[in-house]
């Protein structure tokens, strides 16, 4: 949905507005953001559109309005007029198709494929046969990463997508104890609260523990939050929260994963169990991490950064304990969007 | 019951021997994995993976990150996996050339989705190998289910129907489209399915089509139509209905009667031996023999129905163009979904699994048109 009162009137424009400041001056005619359904953070970000299905291009002119280029029904387009900002709408079987009677219709200039690495060949290669001579370059992750820096109305959806996030886990953890009911438990809090996808991961640790993870997404924005639930002492949970905690104290403006992964390490070696700990931006969650390059985990945080920290570690058994929330960078700290008063510990 | 895996490889490697491939290298993009779960069985998180079967020894695969890593070793059926970084998949390459020394014929499934990247670095580093897509080799590989396959859509299809239950009793005026999902989609969760495809539409003859639910609120006289798809341990099964809140009009009552009879002409056709084609003709016969013709057309239409397993939507898509052959223990949704004047967009269908004599439901919610009080 498109709510005024989440998305201010003119917020959208001026996201692509950025953009189309860019392509001014690079000297180029348009950039097109490939989406699917797994992978579309990009194009919600600059009209609120929901990709819901299938695969779809956004194809951004230097000047004028964004445009949709889909494999989606035309019968659908009311719908998605009404919620999101474009009102050029393009349905057809072919991406490429379309792209190239789009880019034909725009006249000469160089065209950037945003993150060119990740497009389907296919389409690419298809798109340069359709436009022979053309000027076609990558662009980079230009738009993932001015994601990564939310704009006042992106801190507070953030919020409060965090904080569903955050009730969605404590829900799973009140009530019947067998995996099932607890993914259902948080899986309704999260859509009572309007979230419009939800993963909840239920898997035991070790009988002596489960672990409830939620990655939730709230208006296109995405937050994660995960708990270990103890049925009984067990000697890897004490440096496993001791460990967390550290890794929350790292934390920080200009810090490293590195620095994370340094924190974490003293408190766990007694324990000689693997383990992994991750700081996913927020922009990077809804592909759990797995569009950053080897670049983008050096980085350090930006201030005003909302982030997801993420322990996981290795049981004897084979199987794992994950602890996780959302932070929003603060200068020195970073404070917790997914917890609560009475979800003070992270055991 | 557990999966025969060395007959699923050996059904794969038949096809692969029919198609002249020396290799199939299954590529999984974060939204369509199902090829890569056909041959490791794991349950996967991770934004891209690959697994590889030659004609000749043992398969591999190739994932994105640990959790991967580690779902591949606890499924069990390839103990040969490998950690690979976007876009370096020189591991996979060097796995290809040592089976293939002198070059071959490699089928890659979703080779339409592979990455630039990843498919450049494959042609450089492969030299004399054919890459062609397999893709259709695939499906038609995974059309025809398994006992065990079979069993999971089965479980998926009881949870289906419960699904259809909760989603009734959630409807009642001034409920929102995302509350009656929300209560929906916690009973299936509840019933233990790890996922959940659904499409939704609330309101009356100016629906045309389905979309994620949004915050209208139910009104009394609305049809409330949905298209819901559990998957559990991987298999989807899906169900259609729509609902009425209150007394149905007149229209809607029509329209019900109207898809109920297109739905049982299209499972009538249903048999080992016949085409896609076949089926889909059957459901829009009902259609034009009403006078309705013209909504069984793309513009109005997408689809009358289609296959499912380990991806809610697979092949055959029901039209009347397709000529695949559906073979004993496909499984296939008949859903002659459409807009018609009588009362906007209308959605009503069954999963069936495809017999030599006809069909097994895989559902027992009754074929009606369903109210909520008002």
């Amino acid at each position: 949905m498109l709510d005024p009162a989440e998305i201010p009137p003119g917020e959208l424009e001026r996201r692509v507005g950025e953009l189309q400041s860019h392509l001014r001056g690079q000297g180029l005619a348009a950039a097109l953001i490939y989406a699917d359904v797994y992978h579309s953070g990009d194009i919600s970000f600059l009209t609120n559109i929901c990709v819901y299905w299938n695969e779809a291009l956004l194809a951004v002119p230097a000047d004028g309005g964004p445009a949709l280029l889909s494999k989606i029904s035309r019968r659908v387009h009311p719908w998605m007029r009404a919620t999101s900002s474009l009102e050029d709408l393009r349905s057809g079987p072919n991406l490429a198709d379309l792209a190239g009677h789009y880019v034909g219709e725009l006249g000469p200039g160089s065209i950037g494929l945003v993150e060119m690495d990740w497009w389907p060949a296919q389409i690419v290669e298809d798109l340069q046969a359709a436009l022979p001579g053309r000027d076609i370059r990558d662009l980079g992750d230009l738009v993932r990463r001015r994601r990564r820096s939310p704009s006042a109305p992106e801190a507070e959806l953030l919020r409060t997508a965090a904080g569903l996030t955050g009730r969605a886990v404590i829900s799973a953890l009140d009530g019947p104890p067998r995996n099932p009911q607890r993914a259902g438990r948080a899986e309704l809090t999260a859509r009572l609260g309007g979230a419009e996808d939800v993963s909840v991961y239920c898997h035991p640790s070790t009988p002596e523990a489960d672990t409830v993870e939620v990655v939730s997404e709230y208006r296109g924005y995405w937050t994660s939050a995960a708990r270990v639930v103890s049925k009984s002492g067990t000697a890897w949970a004490g440096p496993m929260a001791e460990a967390y905690r550290a890794a929350v104290s790292a934390l920080g403006s200009g810090v490293t994963g590195e620095r994370v992964r340094a924190a974490v390490a003293g408190p766990l070696a007694p324990t000689g169990l693997g383990w992994r700990v991750d700081v996913i931006d927020h922009a990077d969650l809804e592909t759990d991490g797995g569009y950053r390059s080897a670049a983008d985990l050096g980085e350090p945080l930006g201030d005003a950064s909302v982030v997801a920290l993420r322990l996981e570690l290795d049981l004897p058994d084979g199987s794992s304990a994950v602890l996780a929330d959302t932070f929003e960078v603060d200068g020195d700290t970073a404070h917790c969007l997914t917890r609560n008063g009475h979800d003070a510990d992270p055991e | 019951m557990s999966e025969d895996v060395g007959a699923r490889v050996q059904r794969i490697r038949d096809a692969m021997e029919q198609a002249q491939l020396d290799a199939v290298l299954a590529y999984a993009p974060g939204w369509r994995r199902e090829n890569v779960r056909y041959l490791t069985g794991a349950a996967l998180r991770g934004a891209f993976a690959l697994a590889y079967l030659p004609a000749r020894g043992r398969a591999a695969a190739f994932v994105g990150n640990v959790a991967d890593e580690q779902a591949v070793r606890q499924a069990g059926w390839v103990p040969d996996v490998r950690v690979v970084a976007f876009p370096d998949v020189r591991d996979v390459a060097a796995r290809i050339r040592a089976d293939l020394p002198g070059g071959g014929r490699v089928g890659v499934t979703q080779l339409e989705l592979m990455p630039r990247a990843i498919l450049g670095s494959l042609r450089r580093d492969l030299g004399r190998a054919e890459l062609v897509s397999a893709t259709r080799l695939m499906d038609m590989v995974r059309l025809v289910k398994s006992a065990w396959e079979l069993e999971q859509i089965r479980r998926a299809g009881v949870v289906c129907s419960a699904g259809w239950e909760a989603f009734v009793a959630a409807l009642r005026p001034g409920v929102r489209e995302y509350e009656v999902v929300a209560e929906c989609e916690a009973e299936l969760k509840r019933l233990g399915a790890q996922d959940n495809f659904m499409l939704f539409a609330s309101g009356g003859g100016e629906v045309r089509g389905m979309t994620p639910p949004g915050p209208r609120q139910l009104r009394p006289g609305d049809m409330v139509r949905t298209e819901l798809t559990p998957q559990l341990d991987g298999y989807y099964a899906q169900i259609c209905r729509s609902a009425v809140l209150g007394e149905p009009s007149e229209g809607q009552r029509r329209s019900f009667e109207l898809f109920n009879e297109a739905v049982q002409a299209g499972l009538d056709a249903v048999r080992a031996g016949v085409t896609a084609g076949d089926v889909a003709r059957a459901e829009n016969d009902v259609f034009r023999r009403n006078g309705y013709g013209e909504y069984t057309t793309s513009r109005y239409t997408r689809v009358r129905g289609h296959g499912h397993g380990l991806h809610p939507d697979e092949i055959p898509a029901l039209l009347e163009s397709d000529d695949t052959v559906l073979e004993e223990n496909a499984v296939i949704i008949v859903h002659p979904n459409t807009f018609t004047p009588l009362a906007g967009y209308h959605v009503l269908g069954d999963p069936v699994v495809v017999t030599r004599g006809g069909y097994q439901p895989l559902l027992t919610t009754e074929r009606k048109l369903f109210t909520a009080p008002v």
